[in-house]
């Protein structure tokens, strides 16, 4: 082996006896600054201790760590960029996080893996109604169609996705949608950001195209409008190109500066007509150009974030269940204080079924709700019956001798 | 379709309105998109039912 540089600064002789003929034997440089000319080019088997790199650049390329590389300790005062992917099978401490697309929560959309289903599991969407009949059946998304009516069913999914929204196409069905409004107070930060919307995509045969379109309300905030006279402007619509296999896709947003009062999120497809099926699930939105892992929160967390546009107070296992309490303003009718479960989004649309006013004496069915009072986290409730009411007798809203009883409360965008 | 609640004797006039297609009541409140709805509905020229006579 050559030697490339052969210690002629060395101050006091060096006896060729301590060196055998290839540094086959260990080898200790003192304590003292050594300088490696330019001609050495790699060193094997280097075991290195109190390192610096005082300047320039260090490069490494191609470097596999294929057994345990242990870092007892490893500070990074200054910036570290990693480009590529980091994998950590232990544990990060850290002081401080920050991400362009956030960890928990960030998804924007709400009920997206379309667990919740407070109204109904399954419903048939009437042909050319309005957004509020296409609230049916799992929360926060309504489903609209023309030409013939579709069915909307919450289906298992599947993996860790425990459910999904199926349409079941009819003959003469022209097209299908699925929407879900983000309110102004949910989406306002977007407002001149890249977004990234994504979603678990399938029609089981015939049409491989779905529609995606991104709007925000134009003029007031959180009114976008009905099917017919939308008010909304359109940000930007794409196509995703899908098959009977349940696929996961996704799209950048630009989202404009002048997007502060909600935004609008649409899947469509063409003719769903008999026999064909179309699978939506693991729907989100999120801050920044990349799509990450589909943002599950717990149960009750995702109920309570449905509940402020629309919540249902069920009787249950109980079939006397007590919905409110109030007194009777004559023989035809009650005034009911009822407590939402939730803040609502704003006053909202109100009923109820299999439900009585009763004082213990008599409990009339009721035959009309109407407000009286009614604010976001309360009402007072005027609900008429035939005949039987005494006037200002304590009564309470309770279910009749009906588990399928309930009172429900709206305020969807 | 939507039909006028009748008012109430103890609490006053009516604050909502009737849609008949599920028999909700729907809030007079901007917010209410329900109520937007139903404000289109009217400025479309069409007109509510009547509130119903209750006895009292």
């Amino acid at each position: 082996m050559a030697v490339p540089y052969t210690f002629g600064t060395a101050t006091a002789a060096i006896p060729l006896s301590q060196l055998d003929s290839n540094f086959s034997t260990a080898v200790t440089i003192g304590n003292t600054a050594v300088q490696l000319g330019n001609t050495v080019t790699s060193f094997g088997n280097v075991t290195l201790t109190n390192v610096t790199i005082s300047s320039g650049n260090v490069i490494v390329t191609g470097a596999n760590v294929s057994g345990t590389a242990n870092v007892s300790t490893l500070v990074v005062t200054g910036s570290e960029t990693v480009s590529g992917n980091t994998a950590v099978t232990g544990n990060i401490t850290a002081s401080f996080f920050t991400s362009t697309s956030t960890f928990g929560f960030k998804n924007r959309i709400i009920n997206g893996q379309m667990q919740i289903a407070q109204r109904a599991t399954s419903a048939t969407i009437t042909a050319a109604s309005t957004i509020a009949a296409g609230y049916s059946t799992v929360d926060r998304f309504y489903v609209y169609c023309t030409g013939a009516n579709v069915t909307a069913a919450q289906v298992a999914g599947s993996g860790a996705t425990k459910n999904r929204l199926q349409i079941t196409g009819a003959a003469s069905v022209t097209a299908v949608g699925i929407g879900q409004r983000i309110e102004q107070l949910n989406s306002y930060d977007l407002a001149g950001s890249t977004a990234t919307l994504s979603a678990d995509l399938a029609i089981s045969a015939t049409l491989t195209t779905v529609t995606w379109t991104a709007s925000y309300a134009t003029t007031t905030a959180d009114t976008f409008g009905t099917l017919a006279s939308p008010t909304v402007t359109q940000i930007a619509t794409g196509t995703f190109t899908v098959t009977s296999t349940v696929t996961n896709f996704s799209t950048n947003i630009t989202i404009p500066a002048a997007a502060t009062t909600g935004i609008q999120i649409v899947f469509t497809v063409g003719a769903l007509t008999a026999g064909l099926t179309w699978t939506v699930g693991n729907v989100q939105l999120e801050k920044g150009s990349t799509a990450t892992s589909f943002d599950y929160r717990p149960y009750g967390t995702e109920l309570a974030l449905c509940q402020r546009y629309y919540s249902r107070m069920n009787a249950n296992t109980g079939v006397y269940t007590a919905f409110g309490s109030g007194i009777f303003s004559g023989a035809t009718g009650g005034n009911m204080y009822i407590k939402f479960p939730t803040t609502m989004r704003s006053s909202p649309t109100i009923n109820q079924s299999n439900c009585v006013i009763s004082d213990t004496v008599t409990s009339p069915a009721i035959t009309a709700v109407s407000t009286t009072f009614a604010g976001t986290d309360s009402a007072f409730q005027l609900f008429t019956v035939a005949s039987g009411g005494t006037l200002y007798r304590p009564a309470v809203l309770v279910a009749n001798n009906n588990t399928a009883a309930y009172i429900d409360f709206s305020s969807e965008l | 379709m939507y039909q006028l609640h009748p008012n109430d004797a103890v609490m006053g006039e009516a604050q909502s309105v009737r849609r008949l297609s599920d028999g909700a009541s729907i809030p007079f409140d901007p917010a209410n998109t329900d109520y937007q709805e139903y404000l289109a509905w009217l400025a479309e020229g069409n007109t509510p039912l009547p509130a119903e006579e209750v006895g009292q």
